[in-house]
C-alpha cells in the first residue's frame, strides 16, 4: 500500500521546501520503493530517512508499546508487530550547529499494520507525547481510509503536549506543490490537498500514491526544534466519479418510481377497473 | 384519546437511533476502533465519515473476499481463514439476540427514512398502495435471499479467489441506498457518483444512483419498498429463532374473518392473519414494527414478549383508541387541506 515517489517527484520536493527557506535540512521518512505491488501483510516494512545522522528511531505500536528499531544506512527496516492498526514511526536527532546553538528534529510518519485488535483507538496514539515538537493529524484518516487531492485535512501542532498557536507551517508534496499556513489559537491548521497530480487514470489503483510533508519549526529556550510529518497521498476520484451525473441518474430513478407508482394514482385507476 | 401509542414510541426510537447511527462519531469515536460493535445488524453505513457503527454486511463481504476467496485460491487453511467471519458472526448474533428483528423496525437508519418519505408522501395526500397484491409479494419475496446469497456471498468469494474481477469485492456496499442516504444526511455528497473507471463500476454506480432515486419514488406510495429486498432482512430470518423479541399468535376463530393485523402489516406478511396453527409467528420479512399487534381488536390474540415476558400485547381498547388516531391523521394531509374536492369532500381535521 506505501507506494513511493519516484527519486525525482523525491528531489524536487525536498529543493522547494529548502528553497521556501523552512529548513536548512530535510528530515523525512518515507517508503523503501519496492518492486511491484506488495500483498503480503507479514513482509518486513522498510521506509528510507533523510536526514539520517545520529538519528534514533522509535515504533510506537497502537497500544502504545514502543520499540527501537535500528537503522541501517538510513534504511528502517522492522517486521508487523502483528498488531492491528496504526503505527507512529519516529526519527529523533540532536546536533549543534556551526552558531553553537542545540537543533532537536524529528521526522514521523503513521503506519498502517494489519494484526489482533489492541482495543486501543489510534486516537490514544495520536495523543501520546512522541516527540517535544509534534505535528499531529486530528485526526488520522480513519482506517482503510486516506489522505486524497481535493480534500481538506487537519493537524494541530503541540510542543511539550501543548497546542502551538500563531505557528507557521509549510505543506510540501512530491508532485511540486508547495502550502503554507498559522496554526490558529488552538494549534489546529488546515489544508486542502492540492489536486496536483500530473497525469491522472481513471480508477484508484491505476495510480501512484503521491507523498506529503508537513514542516514546522520552534525555538524554546535558544534551542531550534523542528519536526516534519509524512503521509502518502492519492488522487482525487472526483477525475472518474462524477456527483452531478450521479445525481441526473437518481433523477431518472425517481421519475422511473413515479411512473411506475403513478404517485398515488394508480389505486384511482384500479379502482375504476374494478367497479 | 390518548395521544402516544407505540407507532410514535417506534418513531421516536427511530428517530433518536437515526441521529446516533448517522451523526455518532462525536459520541463514540472517529475511528473503526472506536465504533461499538463493527457489526450491526442495521444498514449503517461506514462510508459515513460520523457514523457510530458500522453495518454486518460490510465485514462479512470483505471477509469473504479477502480472507475466504483469497484462502481458496492459495489452497491456505480454511478453517483459519474463517475465524474472522465467525468472530463477527458471533459479535452480530450478540446483538441480535438482544432485539431479533426490531433491529429492522426499529433501529435500521433506512427503514426510518423510508417510513418518513411515506409520512410525507401521506401527507402530501398522495394515494397511497396499503397493501401488494399477495402475489406480488410472493414473487418480491425471493429478492431478498438472492441478494444476501449472491451479493454477501458468492460475489465477494469469487472475487476473492479470481473468478470475477476485483470491482466484486463489496458489490451490496456499492449498491446500497444507505450509502447514499446516511452520506447525505452528513453533507457529503461524494457518494452520489458515476464512477467511470471500469465497466463494473459505472454499471454500479449507476443502478445505486438510479436504486435510491426509485426507493425515494416508491416510499411516497408503497410501504418499505427497499426492506422487503433487503439482504440483511434474509439475514435476520436465518437467525430470528434465537432471537428473545417474539412475536405471539394466540389465534381465536374470529381471526379467520378479521385480517386487519395482515392490513397493517407495513410488509404484507398475510401469514399473520390466516396462519391459525403456529404461535409463534415471526415470519422471515417480519421486523417487528408491532403494527399488527396495535391493530389487533382481540385480547392478547397478538404479543410482542421479550423471551416468556410479553411487553405489548392486543386489546380492544387500545384498538379502538388507535383506529381512531389512525384514521386522524389519515385525514390530515395538504390535499385535503387545500383541495377537499379532490379527496371526495374529506376535509382535513
Amino acid at each position: 500500500m506505501f507506494k513511493s515517489m519516484t527519486f525525482k517527484q523525491f528531489i524536487i520536493a525536498t529543493s522547494l521546501i529548502a528553497l521556501s527557506g523552512q529548513a536548512s535540512a530535510i528530515m523525512n521518512i518515507r517508503p523503501q520503493p519496492m518492486k511491484g505491488h506488495q500483498h503480503n501483510r507479514n513482509a518486513a516494512k522498510s521506509f528510507i530517512l533523510t536526514g539520517a545522522e545520529n538519528s534514533q528511531v522509535k515504533l510506537f505500536a497502537p497500544d502504545l508499546d514502543m520499540s527501537a528499531i535500528a537503522l541501517n544506512d538510513a534504511v528502517i527496516s522492522f517486521k508487523p508487530t502483528g498488531k492491528d492498526n496504526y503505527h507512529a514511526l519516529v526519527a529523533q536527532r540532536q546536533y549543534t550547529d556551526a552558531g553553537g546553538r542545540i537543533n532537536n528534529e524529528s521526522a514521523m510518519r503513521y503506519v498502517y499494520m494489519h494484526g489482533k485488535p489492541t482495543g486501543h483507538s489510534p486516537s490514544d496514539l495520536t495523543a501520546l507525547e512522541k516527540t517535544r515538537l509534534e505535528i499531529v493529524p486530528d485526526p488520522l484518516p480513519r482506517e482503510h481510509w486516506r489522505y486524497k487531492a481535493g480534500d481538506t485535512f487537519h493537524f494541530i501542532v503541540r510542543f511539550d503536549g501543548k497546542p502551538l498557536s500563531n505557528l507557521r507551517v509549510s505543506l510540501s508534496t512530491s508532485n511540486g506543490s508547495i502550502l503554507n499556513s498559522t496554526t490558529n489559537l488552538h494549534g489546529k491548521i488546515s489544508f486542502k490537498l492540492p489536486d496536483d497530480f500530473p497525469d491522472t487514470q481513471p480508477g484508484r489503483s491505476q495510480n501512484e500514491s503521491g507523498e506529503l510533508l508537513l514542516h514546522a519549526e520552534w525555538i524554546e529556550h535558544n534551542q531550534i526544534y523542528a519536526s516534519w510529518l509524512s503521509a502518502d497521498y492519492h488522487v482525487d476520484p472526483s477525475h472518474w466519479q462524477d456527483t452531478n451525473l450521479g445525481a441526473w441518474v437518481a433523477t431518472g430513478g425517481f421519475m422511473f418510481g413515479a411512473f411506475v407508482t403513478g404517485l398515488g394514482f394508480r389505486n384511482k385507476t384500479a379502482k375504476r377497473k374494478n367497479k | 384519546m390518548s395521544f402516544m401509542n407505540l407507532s410514535l414510541i417506534r418513531k421516536l426510537v427511530q428517530l433518536g437511533m437515526f441521529i446516533f447511527l448517522v451523526y455518532g462519531s462525536s459520541v463514540v469515536g472517529f475511528y473503526a476502533a472506536d465504533k461499538i460493535s463493527n457489526a450491526l445488524p442495521a444498514l449503517s453505513c461506514a462510508y459515513d465519515n460520523q457514523t457510530a457503527d458500522y453495518c454486518t454486511l460490510i465485514p462479512f463481504q470483505h471477509q469473504m473476499g479477502h480472507r475466504i476467496g483469497r484462502a481458496i485460491a492459495a489452497g491456505s487453511d480454511l478453517l483459519k481463514a474463517f475465524i474472522p467471519f465467525i468472530t463477527t458472526l458471533v459479535t452480530f448474533l450478540v446483538f441480535f439476540v438482544v432485539l431479533n428483528k426490531a433491529f429492522c423496525g426499529w433501529i435500521c437508519p433506512l427503514g426510518f427514512f423510508q417510513e418518513v418519505i411515506s409520512l410525507i408522501g401521506q401527507k402530501l395526500g398522495l394515494n397511497r398502495t396499503e397493501s401488494l397484491s399477495e402475489s406480488t409479494v410472493n414473487k418480491i419475496r425471493p429478492v431478498k435471499w438472492i441478494m444476501l446469497a449472491v451479493l454477501i456471498f458468492a460475489l465477494p468469494i469469487m472475487s476473492g479467489i479470481g473468478y470475477v474481477s476485483h470491482d466484486l469485492g463489496d458489490p451490496f456496499c456499492k449498491i446500497c441506498p444507505s450509502r447514499i442516504l446516511t452520506t447525505l444526511a452528513t453533507g457529503d455528497t461524494d457518494q452520489l457518483h458515476v464512477d467511470t473507471s471500469t465497466p463494473i463500476f459505472m454499471g454500479l454506480s449507476i443502478f445505486a444512483d438510479f436504486l435510491f432515486g426509485l426507493i425515494i419514488a416508491m416510499a411516497l406510495t408503497i410501504r418499505q419498498p427497499f426492506c422487503r429486498i433487503c439482504p440483511m432482512l434474509a439475514l435476520h430470518a436465518v437467525f430470528r429463532k434465537i432471537g428473545l423479541v417474539r412475536l405471539i399468535k394466540n389465534a381465536t376463530p374470529r381471526c379467520d374473518k378479521c385480517g386487519l393485523c395482515a392490513k397493517a402489516c407495513p410488509m404484507d406478511i398475510r401469514e399473520i392473519h390466516t396462519d391459525m396453527t403456529n404461535k409463534n409467528v415471526l415470519y422471515p420479512d417480519c421486523t417487528l414494527c408491532g403494527r399488527c399487534v396495535e391493530f389487533c381488536p382481540d385480547k392478547d390474540v397478538l404479543q410482542l414478549k421479550y423471551a416468556a415476558f410479553p411487553i405489548f400485547k392486543a386489546d380492544p381498547q387500545y384498538f379502538k383508541q388507535r383506529k381512531r388516531a389512525q384514521s386522524v391523521w389519515e385525514k390530515t394531509n395538504l390535499l385535503a387541506r387545500y383541495f377537499p374536492k379532490a379527496t371526495n369532500g374529506k376535509t382535513s381535521s
